[in-house]
């Protein structure tokens, strides 16, 4: 069930409606519970049994650690929460991976080769809800937290169906305590909720799905394509890939807000950084703050010096880059993340940032190193886009054009030029469009909004793409 | 009551965009609209309608059948509906629409049932401009009691698939995707599609695209090899279910005209309704899968490919019809 697809609108309807009409909490959190595993379930009911366990291990080893006095048996219950966690992650997600570069690796110095692979179909949005619960229990166990007695409430936080399966990944102490004053459709922000909904739709459906249709043929074949395509088709993916997941993160959060809850930020105009340290801040913003706390800090974070920052950053991308799948374009594109994010910073300790170099003319510098750092982006999303390395190493180095070569429209171009100053407009002037949206008349609003949905529907493609963040 | 009211509102703006777009923009009809139109309009000379698959649409020549049905004095007129991967029970909702309008000559209906008894609602060929265009309001009832009919024990498959089909009617009416469609028709994008079009499949598509056409153009030793096989194959005289060819049989019945049903000259081995074999109301059944009763038709040099005749074929196919449809009408006579 896709945000963009009817059936959701419908289930969306009926959730609203009862979740409402409910007039006790408790009643309105089963509900919420009962509808977020259908809405899991919907994709393959057998998935309900992992995340269900998932559900009650951690609510388990939660309740089981402030009985706890003794360090190191508060560290085996840590663990094996960890370990729960990491080995479905591992076992669904990277144990084919795994053995089957174990096996090419044997086959390359000579020994016969080995088939161990198992037949397994990767459960929706499992790193998602895996991160999401391992961050409760390290937070009951770092005592930053209290577990939360109330199975119906933990589970929940877990399923939470606008944020299930793509995000933002939540934290424990920002969302369970949500659950602890009563909901009000009064303190609800209905038309915030439904701006938010439909700039989401139309970032996914009207632009990323759209987009999709045009260079999903540009990535399976690069070299048919010219060179100058293929920059095109870089910059273009680039621009997919954040309306496909900002646009679902403003559905989820647009969906949350309408049942009265609020759900983290997790994109800020990323495209407008001026360098990686600030993109990261900008894009993806719950994942890459989770790795921070989870990750970068306890790995020793900036500490170290910058030789140290940097080795830190390296080994927290190159993990976030394997997060997001089993791939070795996965892995390249951490790296590549890694490694700029550690030259940006040793640059800015010995030069002091790219500014310094034209400080005489800030303005500039600001657009050329937002360029930079967009082309760096577009770049690593390239390799991340194709799939496998072969195909991103033909993309780059593949011959500029073919007896045949094929050549995308023109118009793109123009296309691309007017999605990069609306990114800019938006940002821009995003508080005004806020503050608009909550000052013009239930008369003009509400027949626009309808307007809108129907204009919105006229350019939704026919077939609705998932979302790219869904397989991670 | 203020929920109520903005709802009205926005609805009021939902469907005042959707007028005036119809109002403003033209009407460009779909595949199936414009082949319906074209056979509602030629229908009042149609005495013989053949409705099935793309072993109608693109195998029978309706010019070739009433060109032959007159040498042999044959007071036949034909006429067509076939689409690509039309299937046997969604011929239902098709008769009934079809036949809902005024049919002054028509005497039978034959159908290709061929492709068997099921539903071409394929998830590669969701929404899809065809299967979009298909999904309308008459459909839900049909849809809701095959789907109610059928396997009881797959209920939750069913659910989904239905579910599925409710998506394609909203999508139909809310007219979801017209809009990129018809930027296409604008030709703002004219330059992208044929760069798209023309792209090479990668190797791996490449060899099974090889493997797929070599498996539907046998030739030769190949062929003549897989033409025994169909032989043999019909000498075990496999026989499968008849009750949903005897309920078209009905509707048609309802029309006040007769159906036949028709095996097309495929490659490969179809059963044939039980219900065709014996009994005094027995089904007539025109089998062309046959290769010793239809040697020409299985001449390597009228094949197209394994399912379809090439222009050689179509014409003969047609003409062989007539004769055999002559033969019937004298017969039920």
């Amino acid at each position: 069930m896709i945000f963009t697809q009817p059936v959701f609108f419908l289930f969306f309807a009926v959730t609203f409606g009862v979740f409402w009409a409910l007039r006790g909490e408790r009643a309105r959190r089963v509900w919420l519970l009962v509808a977020s595993y259908f809405f899991y379930g919907y994709w393959d009911y057998r998935f309900l049994a992992l995340i269900l366990g998932c559900t009650v291990f951690d609510y388990t080893v939660a309740l089981w650690l402030p009985r706890v006095d003794a360090p190191a048996k508060r560290r085996l219950f840590i663990v094996a929460s960890l370990c729960a966690n990491l080995g479905v992650l591992g076992l669904f997600k990277y144990y084919n991976f795994f053995v089957d570069s174990a096996s090419e690796l044997l086959r390359a110095v000579g020994l016969p080769r080995f088939d161990a692979t198992l037949k397994l179909v990767l459960p929706a949005g499992i790193s998602f809800f895996t991160f999401q619960s391992m961050s409760y229990t390290i937070d009951v166990y770092r005592r930053e937290i209290e577990p939360r007695r109330n199975f119906i409430d933990f589970a929940t936080f877990i399923a939470f169906f606008p944020q299930l399966v793509a995000g933002p990944i939540v934290r424990a102490k920002t969302f369970l305590p949500q659950f602890d004053t009563p909901r009000r459709f009064a303190d609800v922000a209905v038309r915030q909720a439904l701006y938010l909904f439909a700039v989401g739709y139309f970032k996914k459906a009207c632009v990323a799905d759209n987009i999709a249709s045009v260079i999903d043929p540009l990535f399976s074949q690069p070299t048919a394509f010219h060179a100058a395509d293929r920059v095109l088709g870089a910059a273009l993916y680039s621009v997919q890939i954040y309306c496909d997941f900002s646009g679902y993160t403003d559905m989820a959060v647009g969906a949350a807000m309408l049942l009265g809850y609020e759900l983290a930020k997790n994109f800020d105009a990323p495209y407008l950084s001026r360098n990686l340290r600030e993109f990261w801040q900008r894009w993806h913003i719950s994942l890459s703050s989770w790795l921070r706390d989870y990750l970068y800090i306890p790995l020793g974070g900036n500490r170290g010096g910058p030789w140290g920052a940097s080795r830190n950053l390296m080994i927290t991308m190159l993990l976030g880059g394997l997060w997001h799948g089993a791939n070795w374009t996965f892995l390249l594109w951490g790296f590549l993340h890694g490694l700029g994010l550690a030259v940006h910073r040793l640059w800015t300790a010995r030069v002091g940032g790219g500014g310094a170099l034209l400080s005489g003319s800030p303005r500039l510098a600001t657009i050329l190193s937002t360029a930079f750092t967009f082309f760096w982006v577009a770049a690593c999303f390239t390799i991340f886009r194709c799939a496998d390395i072969g195909t991103a190493f033909r993309f780059f180095v593949g011959p500029v054009a073919r007896a045949e070569t094929l050549r995308l429209a023109p118009d793109l171009w123009l296309i691309l030029a007017f999605l990069g100053v609306a990114h800019f407009l938006f940002k821009r002037y995003a508080q005004d469009l806020r503050a608009f949206v909550a000052r013009v008349p239930d008369l003009a609003f509400y027949p626009a909004l309808g307007a809108i949905a129907a204009t919105l529907l006229y350019f939704t493609p026919l077939s609705a793409e998932p979302f790219i963040y869904f397989q991670f | 009551m203020g929920f109520v009211k903005n709802f009205l509102l926005t609805a009021l703006g939902f469907l005042l965009v959707i007028l005036v777009r119809g109002a403003v923009l033209p009407h460009v009809p779909g595949v199936i609209e414009t082949r319906t139109a074209s056979l509602v309009a030629s229908r009042r000379s149609c005495s013989i309608l053949f409705l099935g698959p793309s072993y109608v649409g693109n195998m029978i020549e309706p010019k070739a059948f009433n060109a032959e049905a007159k040498r042999i004095g044959f007071n036949a007129t034909a006429c067509k509906y076939g689409t690509e991967a039309f299937k046997g029970y969604e011929l239902r909702l098709w008769i009934e629409r079809l036949l809902a309008h005024d049919w002054p000559r028509l005497k039978v209906v034959v159908i290709d049932i061929t492709l068997g008894d099921t539903i071409g609602f394929n998830p590669d060929n969701w929404f899809k401009p065809r299967t979009l265009e298909w999904h309308t309001a008459s459909a839900v009832p049909w849809l809701f009691n095959y789907y109610r009919k059928r396997a009881p024990g797959r209920a939750p498959e069913h659910a989904r698939l239905f579910v599925s089909h409710l998506e394609h009617v909203a999508a139909h009416y809310l007219e979801i995707g017209q809009g990129t469609e018809a930027l296409d028709r604008l030709r703002v994008m004219e330059r992208l599609v044929p760069a798209v079009a023309r792209e090479e499949p990668a190797v791996d598509a490449k060899r099974s695209v090889r493997e797929a056409k070599a498996k539907k153009n046998l030739k030769g030793a190949a062929y003549e090899q897989q033409v025994k096989k169909l032989a043999a194959s019909k000498k075990k005289r496999a026989f499968g279910p008849s009750q949903w060819p005897l309920e078209l049989r009905d509707v048609v019945r309802q029309r006040g005209a007769e159906a036949y049903f028709l095996l097309a000259p495929v490659l490969y081995s179809r059963a044939k309704p039980s219900a065709a074999a014996a009994g005094p109301d027995r089904l007539v059944l025109l089998d062309f899968n046959d290769p010793e009763r239809y040697p020409e038709l299985y001449a390597e040099k009228v094949r197209g490919n394994t399912s379809h005749l090439n222009r050689a074929g179509i014409p003969l196919y047609s003409k062989i019809l007539a004769r055999k449809l002559y033969r019937q009408s004298r017969r039920a006579r």
